[in-house]
């Protein structure tokens, strides 16, 4: 412990040397004491008091990574991976962006208005934007891209973010003709409305990244999958599509023309590479950013040109619980489940500290979380078995907890692919065991283990995640009452109470009111225990230091990206 | 001649036909679908449920069979819906890469594996033997993962000779020879890895057929001519002992072909392997069905090359 304190302390060190280094480059002539406003030189009337902003380097090229290789369809209706949704960001836009704090700021909207009876948005976009190809930017592209998610022949699987649009239903349907819900009201003013005030609104539309009408308009619905534009994109972003190498990399061109100012940086490229391997490529230079493991921490500690930024994610770690289960439907043994399970170990050993525990299906960073009404669980195996003994349980002779001469033997479900939850598993038996549980470990491949626990709903407790939208709108998972939804009806658990709760977060537009109505419903999830919560993980992104202004944060590595820059000596 | 290989390719038919049917149905019998992995609580299932209808995923297997047989007949590999484009396509770019890496990787085990074979047999229970021996058996049985990494951390990352990752140094446009060289310089370290895991194969099968030829009477012969050893072993008996190598080499290049995940994933190489691989998680079955049917169709042609090379090179055998 100490050794790794040392080590952090001497990389902050040696960063704060290199940040100090670069705040004053070279060429930029050094502040003095007599360069203060008292004597100001006649000759330079147009400089600010306030130091002058450093002098920016254009061009050279960033090298960002990923894991896996996107499929390759940059097309927001269509896309399905999230690695598509890494590089549209750099080449698309959305109507509104975010500060942050992850409050709204402008993007390609500038100006935003709530009617008086929180059933309208209507959206002042701006004027100047132009797509990659030259045409300029206007509402009717917003309007095709909402419009063609809902369309009878869209054979994407985005439709659930807009469903909530007047008219989107019968548009749907092919019983009208244009979805109601949708007014443009010029050539940069269009207006969404609903039938109910419906909160997650004006985030999902928001946030969406628009497409070219201008491009797609003439192509049928059904045929836009064979659009070439949707592998050779034409965005309104700050940098354009230059190619993608299936498993190689994808590169990207600054656009000159971008509306929030050009970007410094010439090239941007996505290089695909292997996670064990990045590691090594991140210390040679090979690429600038990398997604780290909390286990290599210390070994990236060591390179002095990389800096780690360390930042809470929205996703959470959960260990499911089938309610149809005749033990676990009782929640003095879900209870029991949490106070065995000794979560601290796992962030504290398995994550390196590197995130925090989980209580509620919220996350600590979400402006709807709320500690007050959260039921925290302890690690009390003591605790644990006394619950146990509550619900009728006693010890068989071969210490396996048993009632009515049956045992208490579950299967925990995992799936293949994150090292963190598969060694998580083990420690999970193992602390259940001493309680008398008997847990057989099953580990499924991802895609088998998707149908046995959400379609049959045939898994006893399971190991997943959940990566969430900022919108906390938890309706998705939680809404057990429609029953035709298969990730809400996983648990079988259900709550009138909590469903209630649901509905009313909708309903509100405020963020001062919609808070205590979530924290009412994470008290009541917490409390009942559908899921044993177990730990959020930090995003641990390294970055090399020679890219300066990038400030990775839950807005994703390169919500800035326009402002990065990179030292001429550094290209 | 001609007759035997017009044999030989309708025999295939029949056996394709059978594998195809038996991985459709194996693959379609694998739980989850091409949707299984969008586990997003921002999209409805219900609209997964439309997509899929869609796609025609909801039909009974034999009905998705003919559907897909149609396309096939037609000479239509068919269309990827996670990639939005025809498999042929997306085959098509993986193939070259495949193909030069499998090449590179035979070259690789050709030249230190035959070599050490005609060493360990004409020096049979030496030191040099055992050595040779040994260095085949480090190449089975060292993981590829685990020396991947190796040549990755000496050569790439700690004397930095070798790229790590990808096919060509990116920004550079090189064109004519400094590209291939380009290429090349890429391509060193996984060729030597893949290579290596066959190099044992290589070995040991030259060694044993060397140790039979050596031993016949027309080697005597030469001997007793006054030949040098030199010429005697290289010129009179590897000629004959690498008859059956060769049959070896050509039906080793199919299982170079299918690539290697571990180590196209480990250096970034663009090839079928991981091709393949990623479209099993992800349920990609025309992808799939192509790939197989087109593994198989490989096999079979080099067994056939196999069998042809054979009377070609050894003029006892004959097909008529």
């Amino acid at each position: 412990m100490t050794k790794r304190v040392k080590v952090i302390f001497v990389c902050l060190l040696v960063l704060a040397l290199a940040l100090a280094g670069c705040g004053k480059p070279a060429d930029q002539p050094a502040q003095t004491p007599s360069a203060t406003p008292s004597t100001p030189a006649p000759s330079t009337p147009a400089q600010p008091a306030t130091p002058a902003a450093p002098a920016v380097d254009q061009g050279g090229t960033v090298y960002l990574s990923m894991y896996s290789a996107p499929a390759g369809v940059f097309f927001s209706p269509l896309y399905q991976d999230y690695y598509e949704a890494l590089v549209m960001a750099l080449m698309f836009d959305s109507l509104l962006e975010m500060d942050e704090s992850l409050g709204w700021i402008p993007g390609l909207a500038e100006d935003w208005q709530i009617s008086s009876d929180n059933l309208t948005v209507t959206f002042d976009l701006r004027k100047d934007v132009k797509w990659h190809d030259g045409t300029p930017f206007t509402a009717k592209d917003v309007a095709w891209t909402i419009k063609s998610m809902l369309h009878p022949d869209y054979t994407g699987v985005r439709t659930n973010n807009f469903i909530r649009l007047k008219g989107a239903e019968a548009y749907r349907a092919g019983e009208a003709d244009d979805v109601a819900g949708i007014q443009v009201l010029g050539d940069h003013r269009i207006s969404f409305s609903t039938d109910e005030p419906f909160a997650p609104l004006l985030y999902n539309i928001g946030v969406w990244r628009i497409m070219p009408a201008h491009i797609f308009g003439d192509t049928p619905i059904g045929e836009l999958e064979n659009h070439p534009a949707v592998k050779r994109p034409v965005g309104t972003g700050p940098f354009k599509f230059v190619e993608y190498r299936p498993d190689q990399f994808v590169e990207l061109v600054r656009n000159d023309d971008y509306w929030n100012g050009a970007p410094n940086i010439e090239k941007v490229v996505y290089r695909i590479v292997n996670q064990e391997v990045a590691v090594g490529q991140i210390e040679t230079g090979e690429i600038d950013q990398g997604d780290v493991n909390p286990a290599d921490m210390d070994l990236v500690g060591l390179f002095n040109h990389v800096e780690v930024h360390e930042y809470a994610d929205f996703g959470y770690q959960y260990m499911g619980i089938n309610h149809r289960h005749p033990f676990l439907s009782d929640s003095r043994v879900r209870k029991a489940l949490a106070h065995a399970i000794n979560r601290q170990a796992i962030v504290d050993q398995l994550i390196y500290g590197r995130g925090s525990l989980m209580n509620a299906p919220l996350p600590p960073v979400s402006w709807a979380y709320d500690e007050s009404k959260i039921v925290n669980y302890d690690y009390n195996p003591d605790k644990a078995r006394q619950l146990l003994a509550e619900a009728g349980f006693t010890p068989g002779s071969d210490g396996i907890l048993q009632k009515d001469g049956t045992k208490f033997e579950i299967t925990l479900t995992y799936p293949t692919g994150n090292q963190v939850r598969i060694d998580s598993a083990s420690l999970i038996q193992d602390n259940l065991r001493q309680v008398g549980i008997r847990v057989d470990l099953e580990i499924l491949e991802f895609a088998s283990l998707i149908p046995k626990v959400f379609e049959e709903q045939a898994a006893d407790i399971w190991l997943l995640g959940w990566s969430l939208p900022i919108e906390p709108d938890p309706r998705g998972v939680w809404d057990t009452a429609d029953t035709g939804n298969i990730w809400t009806q996983a648990t079988g658990w259900h709550n009138e109470r909590a469903v209630q709760l649901l509905m009313q977060g909708v309903e509100k537009l405020d963020q001062a009111e919609r808070k205590p109505i979530y924290a009412e419903w994470a008290g009541i999830v917490s409390d009942e225990l559908p899921y044993v919560f177990l730990y959020t993980q930090n995003k641990l992104q390294a970055m090399n230091t020679r890219v300066q202004e990038a400030a990775p944060d839950v807005r994703g590595v390169t919500h800035n990206i326009y402002e990065w820059w990179i030292p001429a000596a550094m290209q | 001649m001609r007759q035997y290989i017009i044999r030989r390719v309708l025999q295939s038919i029949p056996i394709l036909l059978g594998i195809s049917i038996a991985v459709f149905v194996l693959f379609h019998a694998l739980p989850g679908d091409p949707f299984s992995n969008m586990v997003d609580p921002t999209i409805a299932p219900a609209d997964v449920a439309e997509a899929r209808k869609k796609l025609g995923l909801d039909d009974p297997v034999h009905i998705q069979y003919f559907r897909w047989m149609e396309q096939i007949v037609q000479g239509n590999l068919g269309w990827s819906n996670r990639f939005k484009d025809p498999v042929a396509d997306i085959i098509g770019s993986r193939l070259g890469p495949t193909v030069l890496l499998a090449v590179a990787s035979m070259l690789v085990t050709v030249v230190l594996g035959l070599p050490l074979g005609v060493l360990s047999a004409t020096r049979q229970y030496t030191l040099a033997d055992h050595a040779a021996t040994m260095v085949a058996f480090f190449g089975i049985s060292v993981p590829n993962f685990f020396f991947g990494l190796l040549m990755l951390k000496l050569f790439a990352f700690t004397f930095r000779w070798f790229p790590s990752n990808g096919m060509v140094t990116h920004g550079k446009n090189l064109e004519g020879m400094a590209y291939y060289l380009d290429v090349a310089h890429h391509l060193a370290l996984p060729a030597l890895v893949l290579g290596l895991s066959t190099i044992a194969v290589m070995m040991r099968y030259t060694r044993s057929s060397m140790l039979e030829v050596v031993r016949q009477d027309y080697v005597r012969t030469a001997r007793s001519k006054g030949l040098a050893e030199r010429v005697v072993i290289y010129k009179h008996a590897l000629r004959n002992a690498l008859i059956p190598v060769i049959t070896i080499l050509a039906l080793l290049l199919p299982t170079f072909m299918s690539g290697s995940i571990i180590v196209e994933s480990l250096f970034s190489w663009p090839g079928l392997g991981r091709l393949t691989y990623s479209s099993l998680l992800e349920r990609d079955y025309p992808v799939l069905m192509a790939i197989t049917l087109f593994f198989a169709v490989i096999t079979l042609v080099f067994n056939l090359i196999a069998d042809l090379l054979y009377a070609a090179v050894d003029p006892r055998i004959r097909y008529d």
